[in-house]
């Protein structure tokens, strides 16, 4: 790696992951480098190691060997109180569905992030404001943000996640099959917003599926299953 | 985070609610308990704190006590006319009140005494008996009752009492040869005293000399009234409490018969060694309530740990580190736990708020209520804590279930 080279949103080398016990890892990948601004479409078979890639990623889970780096820190030389404050910096995050915390209001989830960073709250003039303009651009009105998140419909809720994860600028979005629960239309729609947010936001984009009809939308697919034979 | 765990326990307050009540009730029977348990002591010291000193015939110094002074028993034999003049004119003697017993009408102890009760007697920190209506009893045929007896019974001034041999029911042999006229009647002062009728020394004699006559027939006379002019005790003040000790010495070693004195201060605390036991296991009953009521807050938040990993892991993802997922879980254990406790404080101030005239006005027991006593604060101080402990449980499994779970779960 020369360092000349632009420091990666994203960056894994000679990584292997097992968990205890496991006699093989479950994990070895060489290398994976996500630019800063780019959109990557990860695509894998479900099994094929996805969910713990993503902890890696975000620094949930920690290698046995190798490094995982977002915007050049290295997770594994992170304690772990800097982990937590890392990732609520750096990272937003899209779960396939249950993205809300039940008990908050539309509202209050989509600001939930900037109590646990004060980097991302400081990059927001007035939050409240700038959080309902992104409501209002992925269509979640005026009228929804005191609901509570569970009374939302399941591309609502989304979107709203879509906004938690935007808000801020963090510069790595991470999005773990954000749309296998939305219907074809929902699904569409969806990605669409979510492109044009991540576009204006200049974040990188994780976007794992095993939907290889969305690959096309995205600067660059890669294959799971290749990264794992190369390491075998 | 606290925010967060107030949001979350509003959010299923369903359950919640109920877990809060089963602290509420503990917490209000422990402090209930704790109450009642120091407030009889304070009764009781309150009853016992005008006098220096109770003389009797020889006995037991409890036994003593509560005859003369909470009118429970009797003592076990009489102080002769002459012992009384021997202590009552000690130089270091304010005030003597002589007292005979043994009598009761429908329930109601009968007293004997002189007119030095209703001017020195003093209970409940320096109070001196008062007249609702009527005056004190002038002559043998009058009597002067309490403020339950009066309102028990329904009595008036010039109401008449017939008197029963013993402490007991309708069954016993009546003076009904003597009957007494009520001519005053006492404010309430919550204590024995609303539960007495007095008379004059004279008047309780002449009782038992009008009874004479069917002396065959009643097996307790010769125990009672063997010995002529005697009374059952003499409560004693004096000029000086530092004499209290020699003379407690001194009446104890009177040559002529064989007396006790008993400090009442003192007594009672041989008394409350007594109760400890009982007190000791309502204490260690109520505690246990308390437990109950915690483990229940631990089992609703272990029950919730799985269902809300999904929660867990977005709070994760959002930032939250493991220590504040735990801490969140701790919190909404403490806050439930606080709940429980102010709830059960404001059940506790009601039922005293309810039940502290009532139990005055019938039992003529204080309750002081109103306010919060040291003691309670560390007891509710203590019970937090505890909540704070088993908390730690549910916490300590989210903990680790988070540990594992990362931010990412497949359901």
């Amino acid at each position: 790696m020369g360092t000349d080279a632009p420091i990666a949103a994203v960056e894994l080398s000679d990584v292997r992951f097992g968990w205890r016990g496991a006699s093989s890892p479950l994990l070895a990948i060489s290398s994976i480098r996500i630019e800063r601004g780019e959109k990557v479409f990860l695509a894998g078979p479900s099994g094929s190691g996805k969910s713990t890639l993503l902890g890696l990623m975000s620094g949930v889970l920690l290698p046995q060997a190798g490094s995982v780096r977002v915007l050049g820190q290295a997770w594994e030389s992170m304690s772990a109180s800097q982990r937590d404050r890392y990732r609520a910096d750096h990272l937003g995050v899209i779960f396939q569905m249950f993205n809300l915390v039940p008990y908050l209001s539309v509202l209050e989830n989509v600001l939930l992030p900037l109590k646990f960073s004060k980097l991302r709250l400081g990059r927001l003039a007035q939050p409240e404001r700038e959080a309902r303009e992104l409501l209002e651009l992925l269509g979640i009105g005026a009228e929804m943000l005191g609901r509570p998140a569970g009374e939302l419909s399941v591309g609502e809720q989304q979107r709203t996640a879509a906004v938690r994860a935007l808000l801020g600028q963090p510069e790595v979005v991470i999005a773990d099959e954000p749309t296998s629960a939305l219907d074809a239309d929902n699904r569409d729609a969806f990605l669409e917003l979510l492109l044009v947010e991540v576009g204006r936001s200049g974040a990188a984009l994780v976007f794992v599926s095993h939907d290889r009809s969305l690959a096309s939308r995205f600067d660059r697919v890669v294959e799971l299953a290749d990264l794992r034979a190369e390491a075998q | 985070m606290m925010s967060l765990a107030l949001k979350s326990l509003w959010f299923r307050r369903g359950s919640m609610a109920l877990t809060v009540l089963s602290i509420a009730i503990s917490v209000a029977l422990l402090l209930g308990i704790e109450r009642v348990r120091t407030q009889a002591k304070e009764n009781f010291a309150g009853m016992v704190s005008g006098t220096d000193l109770i003389v009797a015939a020889r006995g037991n110094s409890v036994q003593i006590l509560l005859a003369s002074i909470m009118h429970i028993g009797y003592p076990a034999s009489g102080v002769s006319e002459g012992a009384v003049q021997h202590v009552c004119s000690n130089r270091n003697v304010a005030w003597c009140i002589p007292m005979v017993m043994g009598d009761s009408h429908r329930g109601y102890r009968v007293i004997g005494t002189d007119l030095m009760m209703f001017d020195k007697f003093r209970y409940a920190r320096n109070r001196g008996l008062s007249f609702r209506e009527g005056v004190v009893f002038d002559g043998t045929r009058k009597a002067v009752i309490g403020a339950q007896v009066a309102d028990g019974l329904g009595y008036k001034l010039g109401s008449k009492i017939l008197v029963t041999h013993g402490a007991g029911g309708e069954s016993l042999i009546e003076h009904s040869a003597a009957p007494f006229e009520v001519s005053g009647i006492l404010a309430p002062t919550g204590t024995p005293v609303d539960r007495a009728i007095y008379v004059s020394l004279e008047g309780y004699e002449a009782m038992h000399e009008g009874f004479g006559g069917h002396e065959n027939i009643d097996p307790l006379a010769d125990a009672d009234h063997a010995e002529e002019k005697s009374v059952s005790a003499v409560l004693v003040g004096l000029k000086s409490r530092a004499a209290v000790l020699g003379l407690q010495r001194s009446f104890g070693e009177y040559r002529a018969e064989p007396l006790t004195a008993v400090m009442p201060g003192d007594t009672l605390l041989e008394l409350w060694q007594l109760t400890g036991i009982a007190e000791t296991a309502l204490v260690w009953i109520s505690g246990v309530v308390v437990v109950i009521g915690l483990v229940g807050i631990t089992t609703n938040l272990l029950a919730s740990v799985n269902e809300r990993r999904r929660e867990m892991a977005v709070l994760r993802a959002v930032g939250a580190g493991l220590p504040q997922v735990a801490g969140l879980i701790l919190g909404e254990a403490l806050l439930l736990t606080a709940m429980g406790v102010a709830l059960g404080l404001a059940l506790f101030q009601v039922a005293l708020f309810c039940l502290a005239p009532v139990l005055q006005a019938r039992y003529g027991f204080e309750l002081a209520a109103g306010g919060i006593l040291p003691g309670e604060w560390a007891r509710m101080g203590w019970i937090l804590l505890a909540g704070g402990l088993v908390g730690a449980i549910p916490a300590y499994r989210t903990y680790k279930r988070s540990l594992s779970d990362g931010i990412s779960i497949r359901i």
